[in-house]
C-alpha cells in the first residue's frame, strides 16, 4: 500500500544505513521525465559503480585491453571479408544464441535480484548441472523490506550481456530472418517471463523491453518453447506501455529470463539453450491491436 | 507525446521490478478556487509528475504558507487508517469470511452513509485487511469498496481537471484498489466500469487504469498452455492428481491412487499418486538386468501458490536414444555437406538405416519409468510406491533399485501472504 510507512521523516530516523540507502533512492528516477529533460543515467540510478577518471592504472588496463580488442577487430574484418552471410532462410531453420553446456556461456550471463540494491531478500544463482545445462534457481521472497519507500518486492533475472563488438561498440543483434525465439527448459511449473532488451537511441527509451511469459509444465520432462517475436509485448521499468509497436528485429541488445510470479519459495528453472527459428508459415505481424484510441488515452 | 515511456501502467507480470520506488511526494495544486489538499502519489496512475510540481510549486520554504492542512496531518491520517481498521479487526473475531468483511462496510455506511467521511481511509484500511478474510480475490467486494466513494461529485469538468489528476488522493486510492485487483488476477467487470465513470468520470486516470486491466488481462487469462485453475483445490490428493497430470508428456499417462490402508507393511499412513504410461511399462520391462533404475526426488513443482514434492523412477539413457541421435547427427551432417547437394530434386533422398524412434520418456539424461506424488513425501512412502509398482511391472522386483532421496519434507507446502500466522503449511492423510 502506498499509504501505510511512507514518511521520509521517520525512516530517516533508523539506522545509518538506510539513510544511505534511502538518500541515494531519493535521486532515482522511476518517475518518467515527462519534460524531456535529459536522464543522465543509463541505468536509472542503478548504476553499481560510478564512471572515474582515468587513473594510471585505468590507463594500463586500457592498454592491456588494446590487444584482445584488436585480436576482435581484426576477426571481425575476416568475418566481414568472406560476405557468408546466409540469404536463403528456409522454413525450419534454427540458430542456437546461447547454449549452456560451460561455465563460460553461464558466467557470461548476469544474475539480477532485488537483494542487489537493498530492495527484498530473494535469492538467486545460475549455475553449471551436472548434465551440462544451465540451472537458475534461488528463493524468491515477496517481503517488502520495511524501509518506507518500496512498494513491491521479490523478483530474480538472468540477462546476457549488452551485445558488443570490438572496442566495446554496441552492436546490437539483427535476427531479422528469424519468426520465433526457442528456448529449451525444464521448469517447475511457474511462469517466467522471457524479456528481449531493446537497443535504442534516446533516454525515454533506454529501458524499452519486449517481454513475454515463458510458462513451464514442470516435472522430469523437457519442453521446447517457440515464442513468436510478434507476441511480445513492450514495456519499459515493469510496466505494459500504451502505445504499442512491434519489435524491430534488428535493435536487440540482450535477453533475459525473470521470475516475478509474487509466490515465495524456491524456483528452480534448467536451461538447455536460447535459439531463433524460422517458420515460413508464421504470417502474423503484431498481436495486439493497433486501432486508433482517442488521444488522452496515449502518450 | 509519441515516444514517452510512462510507469503508470499495467505491470508486466513477472518484469515487475520492485514497483513505484520513488519516494512519496507531497504537492499542492491550485485547481479554480479550490485547494486540493495534499497526496501521496504513488508512482503509478499518476500523470503529473510529482516531483515537478514540488518543484514548481511546493518548494520546502514556501510549503508553510501554502499548506493547506495542519503540519501533522499526515500523522492524524495515519491514525485515521489505524481506527478504521478496528472495524476489521472487530469484524475478524466474529468471522473471517466475505459475509463478515462485507458486514464491516455496512457498518461503516451506517454511520456515514450520507457524507462518507474518511472513505479513503476505511478502504485502504480495507485493502490492508483483505488476507485476513481471504476475500483478495472477491470481484463483488472490490465493487462494494469502489461502490464507497461518493458519486458524480469527483467528476472532472474540463481538460485541466482531467490532466491535474482532479481529486488526486481519491482517485490514487481507486487506482490502488484497481492495483491489488492485478496482483491477485482479478479481471474487472463492465458494471464496474459503470461504477468508474459514475465516481470519477470516463476520462480520469482511474478509469484509464480499469481500460488497461480491461484490455491486457482477459488476453492472458487463458494464455498458459499447462492451465491451472485461478483457486487450486484444498484437496491433497486432487491436488497430487492436478500436478501428475500437468507434468505428463505422454498422454496415455495413467493415474492410479493408493490408500495406504490397502497396504498392510507400510509404516506411514498416507496416499501415493502414481503416475505411469503403457510406454514406460514396456521401458520397464524390457530394461536390462544388470543396469539399476533410480528412484530420485524430491524435486519440487508448484501449481499456482502450492508447491508439491515429486519423486521420479529413472533409468540411465537408452540405446535406442543414443542410437536415434547419433544417426541424426549423421545424417545432417551429410545433408549439410557441399558434396552431397544435388540439382536433381529426385536424387536428394538416400538410404538411411532403419532406426527405432525413442519415445518421450528417453530423454539425455535418462529415462523417465515412473513419477509419484505421496502425501507426506517421506522415504518410507517412497518405498512403498516401488513395491506398488512392481504389482503392474513384474521386472522392476528384479532389477537392483537405487534411492537417490535428497530430502524429507512435507508433500504439500503453502507460503501463504506475509503478515499470515501459517506461514509454512504441510497436509498428510494420517
Amino acid at each position: 500500500m502506498s499509504m501505510t510507512g511512507v514518511c521520509l521523516k521517520q525512516v530517516t530516523g533508523c539506522v545509518s544505513r538506510r539513510i544511505l540507502s534511502v538518500t541515494r533512492r531519493h535521486h532515482l528516477a522511476i518517475q518518467p521525465n515527462r519534460c524531456l529533460f535529459f536522464e543522465s543515467d543509463f541505468k536509472s540510478g542503478y548504476s553499481s559503480k560510478k564512471l572515474k577518471r582515468p587513473t594510471l592504472a585505468g590507463l594500463k588496463e586500457e592498454v592491456k585491453d588494446l590487444g584482445p580488442e584488436l585480436g576482435k577487430l581484426k576477426q571481425e574484418w575476416i568475418r566481414k571479408m568472406r560476405c557468408d552471410e546466409v540469404w536463403d532462410q528456409q522454413h525450419g531453420d534454427y540458430e542456437v544464441v546461447w547454449r549452456f553446456n560451460d561455465k563460460d556461456t553461464i558466467n557470461s550471463w548476469i544474475v539480477t535480484r532485488d537483494h542487489d540494491h537493498d530492495e527484498g531478500n530473494s535469492k538467486a544463482e545460475f549455475t553449471l548441472g551436472a548434465n551440462k545445462k544451465g540451472i537458475f534457481r534461488g528463493v524468491l521472497d515477496t517481503n517488502v523490506p520495511k524501509d518506507g519507500i518500496i512498494k513491491e518486492s521479490g523478483f530474480c533475472n538472468i540477462s546476457s550481456q549488452r551485445h558488443k563488438k570490438s572496442f566495446k561498440r554496441d552492436d546490437p543483434y539483427n535476427w531479422e530472418r528469424y519468426t520465433h525465439l526457442l528456448l529449451r527448459v525444464r521448469g517447475d511449473g511457474r511462469t517466467y517471463q522471457v524479456v528481449i532488451g531493446m537497443h535504442r537511441y534516446y533516454d525515454l527509451t533506454w529501458n524499452d523491453q519486449y517481454t513475454y511469459p515463458l510458462f513451464t509444465r514442470g516435472g522430469p520432462y523437457w519442453q521446447t518453447a517457440k515464442i513468436p517475436f510478434s507476441k511480445f509485448y513492450l514495456a519499459a521499468k515493469g510496466r505494459i506501455q500504451d502505445k504499442q509497436e512491434k519489435m524491430q528485429l534488428d535493435r536487440i541488445s540482450y535477453v533475459g529470463i525473470t521470475l516475478a510470479d509474487a509466490y515465495n519459495g524456491p524456483f528452480n528453472l534448467e536451461v538447455d539453450y536460447i535459439g531463433l527459428y524460422y517458420d515460413s508459415n508464421h504470417s502474423q505481424d503484431f498481436a495486439y491491436e493497433m486501432y486508433q484510441v482517442p488521444s488522452y488515452m496515449i502518450y | 507525446m509519441e515516444t514517452s515511456r510512462c510507469v503508470c501502467r499495467i505491470t508486466t507480470r513477472a518484469a515487475q521490478l520492485v514497483r513505484g520506488t520513488t519516494a512519496p511526494h507531497r504537492h499542492v495544486c491550485t485547481l479554480g478556487r479550490r485547494l486540493v489538499s495534499p497526496c501521496v502519489v504513488s508512482s503509478c496512475g499518476s500523470r503529473v509528475s510529482p516531483s515537478h510540481l514540488r518543484l514548481l510549486h511546493v518548494t520546502a520554504p514556501t510549503r508553510g504558507w501554502m499548506e493547506a492542512r495542519s503540519k501533522d496531518a499526515d500523522k492524524k491520517e495515519k491514525e485515521l487508517i489505524v481506527h478504521q481498521e478496528t472495524i476489521f479487526d472487530e469484524a475478524a473475531k466474529k468471522a473471517q469470511n466475505k459475509e463478515s468483511f462485507k458486514a464491516a462496510i455496512a457498518k461503516y455506511l451506517r454511520v456515514q452513509g450520507i457524507y462518507r467521511r474518511g472513505h479513503v481511509e476505511f478502504i485502504y484500511a480495507a485493502l490492508n485487511k483483505m488476507s485476513i478474510f481471504g476475500v483478495q480475490k472477491e470481484l463483488s467486494v472490490y465493487k462494494a469498496l469502489i461502490d464507497l466513494f461518493p458519486k458524480e461529485k469527483m467528476v472532472p469538468q474540463n481538460v485541466w481537471q482531467v490532466e491535474m489528476m482532479h481529486y488526486p488522493k481519491q482517485q490514487q486510492c481507486c487506482i490502488d484498489i484497481l492495483e491489488k485487483m492485478e496482483f491477485n488476477g482479478v479481471v474487472p467487470d463492465d458494471e464496474m466500469g459503470r461504477q468508474l465513470v459514475g465516481v470519477f468520470g470516463d476520462k480520469a486516470h482511474a478509469f484509464r487504469k480499469y481500460r488497461r486491466m480491461m484490455y491486457w488481462m482477459p488476453k492472458f487469462k487463458y494464455a498458459n498452455p499447462y492451465y491451472v485453475p485461478r483457486d487450486v483445490p484444498s484437496d491433497p490428493i486432487e491436488l497430487a492428481i492436478m500436478a501428475l497430470k500437468r507434468m505428463a508428456v505422454d498422454l496415455e499417462n495413467d493415474i492410479i491412487i493408493h490408500k495406504s490402508k490397502e497396504y498392510d507393511t507400510a509404516v506411514d499412513r498416507t496416499f501415493i499418486a502414481s503416475a505411469q504410461s503403457p510406454d514406460q511399462q514396456a521401458l520397464i520391462a524390457g530394461h536390462p538386468a544388470d543396469s539399476p533404475v533410480y528412484v530420485e526426488g524430491g524435486f519440487k513443482v508448484w501449481l499456482r501458490e502450492v508447491c508439491l514434492t515429486y519423486f521420479v523412477l529413472r533409468s540411465e539413457v537408452t540405446q535406442t536414444f543414443t542410437t536415434f541421435h547419433e544417426n541424426k547427427d549423421k545424417e545432417e551432417e551429410e545433408t549439410d555437406s557441399y558434396l552431397n547437394w544435388s540439382i536433381f530434386a529426385d536424387d536428394t533422398e538416400k538410404p538411411a538405416p532403419m532406426v527405432k524412434v525413442p519415445t518421450s520418456h528417453e530423454q539425455e539424461d535418462g529415462t523417465i519409468l515412473a513419477t509419484c506424488i505421496t502425501g507426506t513425501a517421506s522415504k518410507d512412502s517412497v518405498t512403498t510406491w516401488v513395491k506398488l509398482l512392481e504389482d503392474t511391472n513384474p521386472r522392476l522386483s528384479k532389477l537392483p533399485v537405487v534411492f537417490l532421496l535428497k530430502t524429507e519434507e512435507a508433500a504439500i507446502q503453502t507460503w501463504t501472504e506475509p503478515g499470515d500466522k501459517n506461514t509454512h503449511m504441510s497436509h498428510g492423510l494420517k
